[in-house]
């Protein structure tokens, strides 16, 4: 059967890659006891997939994924096992059977919303910062450019941005939301977001820390 | 002020894999400090990737944590982004489960695993706040203590390292805690006083309780106890029973990083008595002592259990050696099959019996199988005590090429005694022996994939305790003429390389056979900003050198000098209860060209391990059955 879990990642883990990620559930479904799903005759592999990697140094309480299991089992039976044998850092928000007629959830994650919050070397003004955010939003195209390999890609962030708000402002540290597209029609980072508001703003963001709150799904049943 | 732990946490993007230096993985024992006694540090001079799957350590670990007024906390080498970082931030170097400072133990232990991590060490206690040199420590500071293998030549490390543990760590370190309860609730709590009671234990050695002498002409003349009630010599510990002694199962950490070896290894044996003439460990780990196949599958299906991992490997000197090896591997792949977990084994033997076992392990992926003929020619197989014969190699190969292999690794050694050129054409010759071979046992249409054939070479590095302890290196210039000898004869399609760097090598022999001396070239070393001197891209070579100049000392006359028998060594008060003598007789034999069989096929050879007195027997027997594939 195929389920999906939903999971924080949170600190400290948060250091720790998406393949070590993967190697972390694999390993925790087996000291569940739970039999993971085999694909690939050759050099099997257990039948486990994320929604969307988090970047390293993020952390979320709201990500996804989908693993099909030998045995049928009730959903809140393999919660509770599998919970019982995560580290600090990681716990299962929900799981539930997922269709096997759905695509795959990779191909369904069509926006992130993240919260960053951050600290400044200079005062921040919240008005200011409220502006600078304004004006950019209405910019009819705001170009940024990629570096992939040798090659140089301008991208137009505009449409990838639903939603960008700053939430509070308090002297040195601030807090902004936004909610950014990915998948197939481009995507955005919420790093390169802060960057451009550093630029514009202008101001020198010391530390920030980037937690992805939720994914949005769409199409399946 | 910030913890070490915040402090921590707010650099950790900055540097590479910050998974290396959080902590918090699966099974990690974390106690609170407040509530127990002592503390352990157990230290590994390496980076975390490489430190982490050391099995020494596992079993230290969980033997310590099983003590409930002990806690055993772990420690690695910072990569050198991270120090930088802790340097700038002035952060302690600080354990995995309490981000507490190493200062803050009371004993820091170091395994000694390869010479060429001994700046590590020093660049380790700096980072930590601890005088480097024994004699400069206070009171506060914590003891700092080293075993494992290195540590049998205890002298180039003499000044830094408090007492020194040989043999089988499992067996002495509790006695140690005992002396460290003793001596807190006594009233005399000088340094000096504690180290004179763990001297008393068999195993341990407290290098400030002895002198060096020298001739005139600079050369090692003795080392002798400072006070009449010293021993002279230091016997290495043994566990008399595998069985019996504690193995890590519930505290086996499973890390986050993708570590070298990320395995569960399972020690089937310990001990080898094939008797390679150049092999340290072949002597420091006599005798062969088995753990039986019940023990084996009740370890294996608990560790499985309580780590989750993958893959199981049956580690030792050499698995294919393991009495009945074959119906252990059917029984563990059958005990774990329904866990969806790998059984393999690390090497294996030049014969048919080893490639029908690499059969049984890799049913679906035929990865690579690797041999270790280690010399080109049957006159330097003899003279090293290697029992392979090229009909062995032809035929293991081809075997294995039937089977469906067509990637081959073979471990030659360079530099080994007595060696000439022809030799090295012997190994040119086999490897295109088994070119042949392949394209005489497969048929063309039947290949699948092209044929590749690692070959690899290592300089032959004389070691303490062995045959060839007396012998020289090859100089440097002459270890680089052979690798372009090989380099140029080892060219094709189906052909790949490797050479072990010449100058890492060099430096090997030099500290292996070091007097007490050498702690100072080490620490020059160090002080000029050498470390991870084991890594090619990071070793100084010039800086040793400086570093050897700056003391006066000639790291020629340490690596590359013939030393004569009657002469004393560095090392020859510490017993490993294999004799001198025997050594002796094996080197003469060796040069005579004379083998010597396997002490569990014939007769006792007499090397004198099992006169020891916690060795009641050596169990078992070279299996013979014949395998049913």
């Amino acid at each position: 059967m195929k389920l999906r879990l939903k999971f924080s990642k949170e600190e400290p883990l948060k250091f720790i890659s998406h393949l070590d990620l993967q190697r972390l559930f694999t390993r925790a479904f087996r000291r569940a006891g739970i039999k993971l799903g085999l694909k690939g005759g050759f050099n099997p592999q257990p039948k486990i997939s994320f929604a969307l990697a988090l970047p390293l140094g993020c952390t979320s309480s709201g990500e996804y994924l989908e693993a099909e299991i030998v045995d049928e089992l009730n959903p809140q039976e393999v919660k509770d096992r599998l919970s019982f044998q995560l580290p600090e850092g990681i716990s299962i928000k929900e799981v539930t059977e997922a269709s096997q007629e759905d695509s795959s959830l990779t191909s369904r994650v069509s926006s992130c919303l993240y919260r960053v919050r951050f600290q400044t070397e200079e005062s921040l003004n919240v008005n200011k910062l409220k502006e600078t955010v304004k004006k950019l939003l209405q910019r009819k195209e705001l170009e940024i450019t990629r570096q992939k390999k040798k090659k140089t890609k301008k991208i137009d962030i505009i449409p990838l941005i639903e939603h960008l708000e700053v939430m509070s402002v308090n002297s040195f540290q601030g807090e902004v939301e936004m909610h950014l597209k990915t998948g197939a029609g481009g995507s955005i980072k919420p790093q390169e977001i802060m960057s451009i508001i550093e630029k514009e703003a202008p101001l020198t963001i010391t530390n920030k820390k980037i937690h992805r709150k939720k994914l949005f799904l769409e199409g399946g049943k | 002020m910030q913890s070490i732990r915040e402090k921590v946490m707010n650099i950790l993007l900055e540097v590479e894999k910050p998974a290396r230096y959080i902590g918090n993985e699966w099974n990690t024992v974390k106690k609170d400090l407040a509530r127990v006694d002592i503390k352990v540090a157990l230290a590994f001079p390496e980076v975390y990737d490489l430190g982490m799957s050391h099995l020494g350590f596992k079993i230290l670990y969980g033997l310590l944590n099983q003590q409930e007024d002990i806690a055993a906390e772990r420690v690695y080498a910072p990569w050198f982004d991270m120090e930088a970082k802790m340097r700038d931030q002035g952060i302690s170097l600080f354990s995995l489960e309490s981000f507490l400072s190493v200062k803050d133990f009371d004993f820091l232990g170091f395994t000694l695993q390869y010479e060429l991590t001994y700046t590590n060490i020093l660049n380790m206690l700096d980072l930590g706040g601890i005088p480097l040199k024994s004699e400069d420590r206070h009171r506060e500071d914590p003891f700092v203590i080293a075993g494992g293998p290195s540590a049998f030549n205890p002298e180039p490390m003499a000044e830094f390292i408090d007492f020194y543990v040989l043999g089988d760590g499992e067996e002495v370190i509790l006695e140690i805690m005992d002396k460290y309860r003793e001596w807190k609730g006594q009233e005399d709590k000088s340094r000096k006083s504690f180290l004179k009671m763990v001297a008393e234990l068999p195993g341990v050695y407290v290098p400030s309780f002895y002198q060096d002498y020298y001739d005139t002409g600079g050369n090692f003349e003795k080392l002798a106890p400072l006070d009449a009630g010293t021993s002279q010599v230091t016997q290495k510990r043994m566990v008399p029973s595998l069985d019996e002694v504690f193995y890590p199962v519930k505290s086996w950490i499973v890390p986050y990083l993708d570590i070298v070896h990320d395995r569960v290894m399972l020690e089937i044996f310990r001990g080898c008595t094939r008797g390679c003439r150049f092999c340290q460990a072949g002597t420091l780990y006599r005798p062969v002592r088995e753990r039986s196949p019940e023990k084996l599958k009740e370890l294996a299906c608990q560790i499985i259990d309580e780590t989750g991992y993958e893959e199981i490997s049956l580690t030792s000197l050499s698995s294919s050696d393991y009495s009945n090896i074959q119906p252990l591997i059917r029984e563990l792949q059958s005990a774990l099959k329904d866990k969806g977990v790998r059984v393999t084994l690390p090497s294996l033997r030049v014969d048919s019996f080893s490639v029908q076992l690499a059969k049984v392990i890799q049913k679906l992926k035929k990865s690579s199988l690797t041999f270790a003929p280690e010399a080109g020619t049957q006159r330097l197989r003899d003279v090293i005590n290697k029992n392979v014969s090229e009909e062995n190699l032809m035929s293991t190969a081809g075997e294995a090429f039937r089977e469906g292999w067509n990637h081959i690794k073979l471990y030659f050694m360079i530099g080994l005694p007595t060696e000439t050129d022809e030799d090295l054409e012997g190994i040119v010759n086999i490897v295109k022996k088994i070119v042949g071979q392949f394209k005489n046992t497969v048929v063309e249409k039947e290949r699948k994939g092209r044929l590749k054939i690692t070959i690899s070479t290592s300089t032959f590095v004389p070691k303490p305790h062995t045959p060839f302890q007396w012998e020289p290196q090859i100089s440097l210039e002459e270890m680089k003429r052979k690798q372009r000898y090989l380099r140029d004869k080892l060219r094709g399609r189906n052909l790949i390389y490797n050479w072990h760097n010449p100058e890492a090598s060099f430096l090997e022999a030099v500290i292996s056979r070091g007097d007490r001396r050498i702690s100072k070239v080490i620490y020059k070393a160090w002080e000029m900003g050498c470390r991870f001197d084991g890594w090619d891209n990071y070793l100084k070579f010039d800086r040793w050198q400086e570093a050897f100049k700056n003391v006066g000392l000639e790291p020629e006359s340490y690596a590359n000098r013939k030393v004569s028998l009657e002469a004393n060594l560095p090392w020859d008060h510490i017993n490993t209860g294999v004799s001198k003598k025997f050594l002796a007789k094996q080197y003469k034999l060796s040069l005579e060209g004379k083998t010597t069989s396997d002490c569990r096929d014939q007769c006792c050879l007499g090397c004198g391990v099992c006169e020891h007195p916690e060795i009641n027997e050596v169990k078992g027997e070279i299996s013979t059955d014949e395998i049913k594939a």
